[in-house]
């Protein structure tokens, strides 16, 4: 309804205390104690968001990843964990992920999946093979058998050498010559009587023996030079031999055991090819498994034994391991770092340097949770640097591949790891708040695309009947999961009034259980304080007391501000240009109400309503709205013939803060009027609501606070039955007022008059007849409306005979 | 390290052979009560680089060039030092005193002289380095005869065997070498192998009671009868029992000197002859 057609709207009658406080009637709820309650299995008013969650986990295809939307504390990690584990239970276990040696190039690890449980077996049998070997091949080469071999080459080589070698030497004596070992070589030199010819006697020989001599020690040096030459061919012969013989001999050793192992892994190529690769690195290095012995190398303290770097090359880093999973792993990351989430290779740090391999590579959560789930918090994961495109980047490829930060931003220059990328089939659970979900949603062109289920958790469940059967069974369940003491059935009433009242409305319970379930461990303490076995309603009162006595400090301050009239609010006799408005404050999770004092000037001017908050920048964009349809509702109401010629202004007395919403509108509305017509206002009465251009009431939030903040002032100065709060029609359904405020409304020395129209406002604070329009367009005599009529009127003349060059007459009546 | 047995040690310091083994072989020998590291400056050489027709092919080059006096004579410095650095450093672990010496003269005559007064003469010997050494081969009647009581020819890569072995006959000689292959065997850690030579078997359990008696304590040991105590024989046993060390009691000089000379040809261990 609207002023516009006419209609009287009369002054409401004041709420019922029924119509205030909507109380959970004990007796209803079916039980004495939460012990005779069977505990709720289930999840109460999240229909939707279990849908989409049953949705999201069993929707094959890219980008079906979830996205849970929630106020904290609603239970939305303890619903997805219960949801999860269901869900998994009854999908099959993952593959498992191991990293082996590349031994063509060790730098990049290469990757083997494997059923579940055959990963730790092959790194079993792995780490037996090469314990094996160890000991099979060692004893192999220290077999007689072996060392006859080896000693028969030996033996063939120095046969050559020898023969060679006797070949040179006869050829040598024939010509009466001898070979002198140097340190270096051989010399040839004349020989007489098994020693070297001495210079003189050789001098003494005829020239002809000498030149023979000469020729003869020339040809012998070509031929040992010959021989000389042909040793290192022996040698290598013999070495090539002697190799081939310890390639045989280990391939003795090794390829039984190898052969045992291909046939356990033949349904799976890639360990076959990784067991040719291991056999054909053993043969290459089998000096590595023959001897105990350390080459005679220093170890130096903080030095890697020799010993475990040889044959670290064989391990096998297990990287997933699903031997022991039920159904598809669950992953709950806390701590979403980049590294966390992809794995990382580690380094090892030897002499200042940094040596790493493959067996150092670590998984990240997403290897964890691969082919099952993994839950991120939303804004953990966005706050690390990195982490959240390290996701969307293996979510986009389907597969991890770990790359260290350093590398991926050019930081270091060492040659790290590129181990092969594992294949990934993960569903993300992202949890996290709306206001973060739609901000991805606006500002990141992937969101949408890499999650594209929204479970959207409800804050609130409506207060049908059944619901709060089964409210209550929760409750019993949370005692029951906390180990509190019973709650009687007063309690449980107690703890659903103040649900509704957390939830802001008297027909919804609140969906935020973590609110709730602190509020019963309070009262379980209150109770143990006084040495109770049963919480009854009086504990829940005395933990939502010292609740807010524990938060209420500020609360406290303004109110004894404003009983010490530092703050000055009004709360009897009338006043010009003055109202009492409400806003309320929040301070963390405590909200809390209090009075300002709203004034009004009004004044000739060019029909322009100033807002003071808005000009200091004090007043939010929607502070502003209200106010401006107050000019579009004085347009409109009233001097719609002549022009509104006056200049009026608005402020919240006393406030140094910021201001927003609209919620005062009705109250700004009628201390204007009361400034242009220059009639009173009740201030024993306060107002919220805002207001529609054509003076409809409607609906505001934190009613329960507000009026509570305003009975608070009232009360301590002491109450009477002029005190009141009014308030818009449509929230009367919010209404769930404190027990005291209840208790005066019931007992009529506090009122809550709800509100239709503007009108009903302009009658209670007044008490002067609002006044509709009649068939001609005028306003009753002597009615409310009217005379603000006349006021504007006026002022539009004036303004006429200011611009015709006339002094005009002094302006109407002004404010305070 | 043994009971000291050996009084007075004379390794000779080859450059033409690895030392690391014979300088090995020293410290696994027992201590000795003084020990001379000799480095010869072989006056053959010196001679020999004067004759114009002399040619010297070197293993890596294998070129023939004319012999020079003063390269060889900044030959015999520089390896003189390499010589001493080594003996100094190995002569760390022998515990007992030692002194390095140079000579200079004909090899065989510079070695008897050294070793006149010594118990022991540590000889490298390669098989695997082309050419035996000449002049060990003909001095090893000398040295059989005229030198110390113990003569040690080491052979390049002796430790890949399990066992020391020793031929017992049962002479004064013999005797001697089963005690110092029982104090290799103790030090190194290995088997000792009895070889029993030139009995019938009915004298074998004489025998062995003899040299259980000059083992004495020594109980990580085994026998082996040996038919005759020939090369052939004792290239077989050590093909098959494939010893560390192989040690002979030395009896007639020509003899032992046809056996030795054939032994280092034929057997990859080292050899010790006890006289």
């Amino acid at each position: 309804m609207t002023g516009t057609d006419n209609t009287v709207h009369k002054a409401p009658e004041p709420l019922t205390v029924e119509q205030v406080l909507k109380k959970c009637n004990p007796a209803e709820l079916g039980f004495k104690t939460t012990a005779d309650v069977e505990p709720i299995a289930g999840i109460l008013g999240q229909s939707r968001a279990l849908k989409a969650l049953e949705f999201g986990s069993r929707m094959d295809g890219d980008g079906f990843n979830i996205y849970v939307l929630g106020t904290p504390g609603s239970q939305r990690h303890e619903v997805v964990a219960h949801f999860l584990q269901q869900e998994s239970a009854t999908k099959s276990q993952p593959i498992d992920w191991c990293y082996v040696n590349n031994f063509a190039d060790p730098h990049k690890p290469k990757g083997i999946a494997l059923p579940p449980g055959r990963g730790a077996q092959l790194k079993q049998d792995m780490d037996q093979l090469i314990d094996d070997l160890r000991s099979s091949i060692p004893a192999t080469f220290e077999s007689e058998n072996y060392r006859n071999r080896l000693a028969e080459i030996e033996e063939e080589f120095n046969e050559q050498s020898k023969q060679a070698q006797e070949t040179v030497e006869a050829e040598a004596e024939k010509e009466g010559l001898g070979l002198i070992p140097t340190p270096h070589g051989f010399a040839i030199a004349p020989i007489r009587d098994g020693k070297p010819l001495a210079e003189e006697d050789f001098m003494k020989l005829p020239e002809k023996e000498r030149e023979q001599t000469q020729k003869a020690i020339e040809r012998i040096s070509v031929q040992l030079a010959k021989f000389f030459d042909n040793i290192p061919k022996l040698h290598k012969e013999r070495r090539q031999r002697a190799r081939e013989l310890d390639k045989n001999v280990t391939m003795f050793a090794v390829g039984s055991l190898i052969k045992d192992l291909r046939e356990q892994y033949e349904d799976h190529s890639t360990v076959v090819e990784y067991l040719d690769a291991v056999q054909q690195d053993v043969l290459d290095n089998v000096q590595d498994f023959r001897g105990g012995e350390s080459h005679g190398e220093i170890m130096l303290p903080g030095m890697q034994s020799d010993q475990t770097d040889r044959f670290e090359r064989y391990a096998v880093n297990v990287l997933v391991d699903n031997s022991s999973t039920d159904g598809a792993p669950v992953v709950y990351e806390t701590h979403p770092t980049y590294q966390n989430l992809i794995g990382r290779v580690e380094h090892a740090s030897q002499f200042g340097a940094l040596i790493t391999s493959f067996t150092m590579i670590r998984p990240g959560a997403l290897h964890s949770a691969s082919g099952g789930y993994l839950v991120l918090d939303a804004e953990k994961i966005l706050v690390q640097p990195y982490a959240w495109d390290g996701l969307k980047r293996a979510i986009q490829d389907g597969e991890i591949r770990i790359e260290s930060l350093g590398q991926m931003l050019s930081l270091v220059s060492t040659q790290g790891l590129e181990p092969d990328a594992m294949p990934l089939n993960v569903k993300i659970v992202l949890i996290g708040n709306r206001y973060l979900y739609y901000l991805l949603c606006q500002l990141d062109p992937d969101f949408s695309q890499f999650f594209k289920v929204a479970a959207d958790f409800e804050d609130r469940i409506p207060r049908s009947p059944d619901n709060v059967q089964l409210y209550a069974r929760m409750l019993a369940s949370i005692a029951n999961q906390k180990s509190l003491r019973s709650f009687d059935a007063s309690a449980i009433a107690r703890v659903i009034d103040e649900s509704c009242r957390r939830a802001g409305d008297s027909e919804k319970l609140t969906a935020r259980m973590r609110m709730v379930t602190d509020l019963m461990c309070e009262a379980d303490y209150c109770a143990g304080a006084r040495n109770a076995k049963i919480v009854a309603a009086d504990d829940i009162d005395a933990a939502i007391e010292q609740h807010t006595f524990r938060h209420d400090r500020i609360r406290s301050e303004l109110q004894e501000a404003i009983q010490r009239n530092t703050i000055h609010v009004s709360t009897d006799g009338e006043a010009v240009g003055q109202i009492n408005g409400l806003s309320v404050l929040q301070l963390g999770d405590f909200i809390f109400g209090q009075p300002s004092r709203i004034t009004a000037t009004a004044r000739l001017g060019v029909g322009k309503v100033v807002d003071i908050e808005r000009e200091v920048k004090l007043g939010g964009a929607i502070h502003s709205k209200g106010v401006l349809i107050l000019s579009s509702y004085l347009d409109s109401r009233y001097t719609t013939d002549v022009p509104l010629s006056l200049s009026a202004s608005l402020v919240f007395e006393q406030s140094y803060g910021q201001i927003e919403g609209d919620s005062a509108s009705i109250a700004e509305l009628v201390a204007l009027l009361s400034a242009i017509a220059g009639i009173p206002v009740r201030q024993s009465l306060a107002v919220t609501g805002s207001v529609d251009q054509k003076g409809a009431a409607q609906a505001i939030g934190g009613v329960n606070q507000k009026i509570e903040g305003f009975f608070d002032v009232c009360s301590a100065r002491g109450l009477s039955s002029e005190h009141g709060v009014l308030i818009p029609q449509d929230n009367v359904q919010h209404l769930m007022l404190r027990k005291d405020v209840a208790q005066a409304v019931a007992e009529q020395r506090f009122k809550v008059y709800p509100l239709i129209h503007v009108d009903q406002a302009i009658t209670l604070l007044t008490g002067l007849v609002a006044g509709e329009r009649d068939a001609d367009g005028q306003f009753p005599e002597g009615s409310f409306n009217q005379q603000v009529d006349q006021a504007l009127r006026k002022l539009a003349g004036q303004r006429k005979e200011f611009a015709a060059g006339s002094k005009p007459e002094p302006a109407t009546k002004k404010s305070t | 390290m043994n009971q000291s047995s050996h009084s007075r040690v004379v390794i000779w310091l080859d450059p033409t052979a690895p030392q690391e083994e014979s300088l090995h072989m020293l410290t696994g020998l027992g201590a000795a009560a003084e020990i001379l590291g000799l480095f010869i400056e072989d006056m053959s050489l010196l001679e020999l680089s004067c004759l114009p027709v002399t040619r010297e092919i070197t293993f890596e080059g294998a070129a023939a060039r004319q012999m020079d006096q003063r390269k060889i004579e900044r030959q015999f410095r520089a390896h003189g030092a390499r010589m001493q650095n080594l003996f100094k450093t190995a002569a760390k672990k022998f515990g007992a005193s030692h002194s390095f010496r140079v000579t200079r003269g004909e090899l065989g005559a510079e070695l008897l002289k050294a070793s006149s007064d010594c118990d022991m003469l540590v000889l490298s010997h390669s098989r695997r380095h082309f050419g035996p050494h000449l002049t060990i081969r003909t001095r090893l009647n000398e040295l059989l005869t005229g030198g110390p009581p113990t003569l040690v020819f080491v052979q390049e890569q002796w430790r890949t065997g399990q066992r020391v072995a020793a031929l017992f006959d049962g002479s004064p000689q013999s005797e001697a070498a089963l005690r110092t292959a029982a104090a290799i065997a103790s030090s190194e850690g290995l088997e000792l192998s009895v070889w029993l030579a030139d009995i019938t078997r009915e004298e074998q359990p004489q025998l062995e009671a003899r040299a259980a008696e000059v083992l004495g304590s020594t109980s990580n040991h085994t026998f082996r009868f040996l038919h005759v105590n020939t090369a052939d024989e004792l290239v077989l046993a050590a093909g098959i029992e494939n010893p560390r060390v192989l040690i002979l009691p030395s009896r007639d000089a020509a003899e032992t000197q046809q056996l030795v000379t054939e032994l280092l040809d034929r057997v990859n261990c080292s050899l010790i002859v006890a006289r």
